[in-house]
């Protein structure tokens, strides 16, 4: 049996940086987006009265900012990103944290979202062996091709130990 | 002249909001079903108890989700939208069972080229019932400013 090399600075020549990985599209119809305001309790009626909002700049009722986050992070997931990052021999352990994020455009009922992820930068960790952090970019459009979030996140990976190669 | 508040009316270290939830496993479950998420460690309960947090997280998102709504607070009548998210940070794992408490308070505003709105900067912070802060980092918020 060939063995990889599987510290975390030899898994990190592996990663796709720079490649980006498309997500499916998904629409966010007016199921989705009552289900979703609804989960958070959001009764502000910027996301919850269409009729108010229908004398605004927008014409309609818009998605929160962090629900808008939660669906680009939702299709990022539908990507081959993390099974790149798996056949590298990387796995999540936790989301550190999020800068620079935007929306420069809203989400309406019934709009169309697809997201693009970028591996941005990769670096072991010096303190915790087998442990790197990656830097991923999360781009979504609408069905115009209108951008509606720009967001980099820092997340903590480690190395898959070698016995959960098995299968 | 009206009881609405304006960009102008926030004053720097105001707490515009402050709130409390507890996190339930149900909920968590019924945030990644709507949004689609399949990362084991927020499905797998399982895989959570083998992990290095010893049950299943919450997704970022779902507690940034939950703090906009409990520190809420915010005039509806000048509320553009959220602008941005700026160095958030994710410091400590929040779990099912976690009674979370959040606060967010003004940092100052940003003035843009437009007469008629301007940004709010928040510093939001989000502490566990151990007193941990769980998340932390500062939030801009489009308002409208008060007409001249």
């Amino acid at each position: 049996m060939d063995l990889v090399p599987n510290d975390a600075a030899s898994v990190i020549k592996r990663l796709p940086i720079g490649i980006p990985f498309p997500s499916v599209g998904r629409t966010i119809g007016e199921g989705e987006f009552s289900l979703a305001v609804s989960l958070i309790w959001g009764t502000n009626e910027l996301h919850a009265n269409r009729e108010r909002m229908s004398k605004t700049q927008f014409g309609e009722r818009l998605l929160p900012g962090p629900l808008v986050l939660s669906f680009v992070l939702g299709l990022a997931s539908t990507s081959r990103m993390y099974m790149a990052m798996q056949d590298a021999g990387l796995r999540f352990v936790a989301l550190l944290g999020i800068k620079d994020v935007r929306f420069p455009a809203p989400v309406l009922p019934g709009d169309t979202i697809t997201a693009v992820v970028t591996m941005t930068s990769a670096r072991a960790s010096n303190s915790q062996p087998g442990r790197a952090v990656v830097t991923l970019n999360d781009r979504a459009t609408n069905q115009d091709g209108k951008q509606v979030c720009d967001s980099t996140r820092f997340a903590f990976v480690e190395v898959i130990p070698n016995e959960d190669h098995s299968e | 002249v009206s009881g609405f508040k304006y960009l102008e009316d926030y004053e720097v270290g105001e707490v515009i909001g402050t709130g409390t939830a507890e996190v339930t496993a149900e909920h968590i479950s019924e945030y990644v079903r709507i949004f689609g998420v399949t990362n084991p460690l927020f499905i797998d309960s399982e895989f959570g108890r083998q992990s290095r947090h010893a049950s299943i997280i919450a997704p970022a998102p779902f507690t940034l989700s939950v703090f906009a709504v409990i520190t809420g607070g915010i005039d509806v009548n000048t509320h553009v939208g959220l602008a941005g998210l700026h160095d958030y940070r994710f410091s400590a794992p929040v779990r099912p069972g976690d009674t979370l408490v959040g606060t967010a308070q003004v940092l100052g505003t940003i003035l843009t080229s437009s007469s008629d709105q301007g940004i709010l900067r928040l510093a939001d912070e989000l502490k566990n019932q151990r007193g941990e802060i769980v998340m932390h980092g500062e939030r801009r918020v489009m308002f409208r400013r008060r007409p001249r």
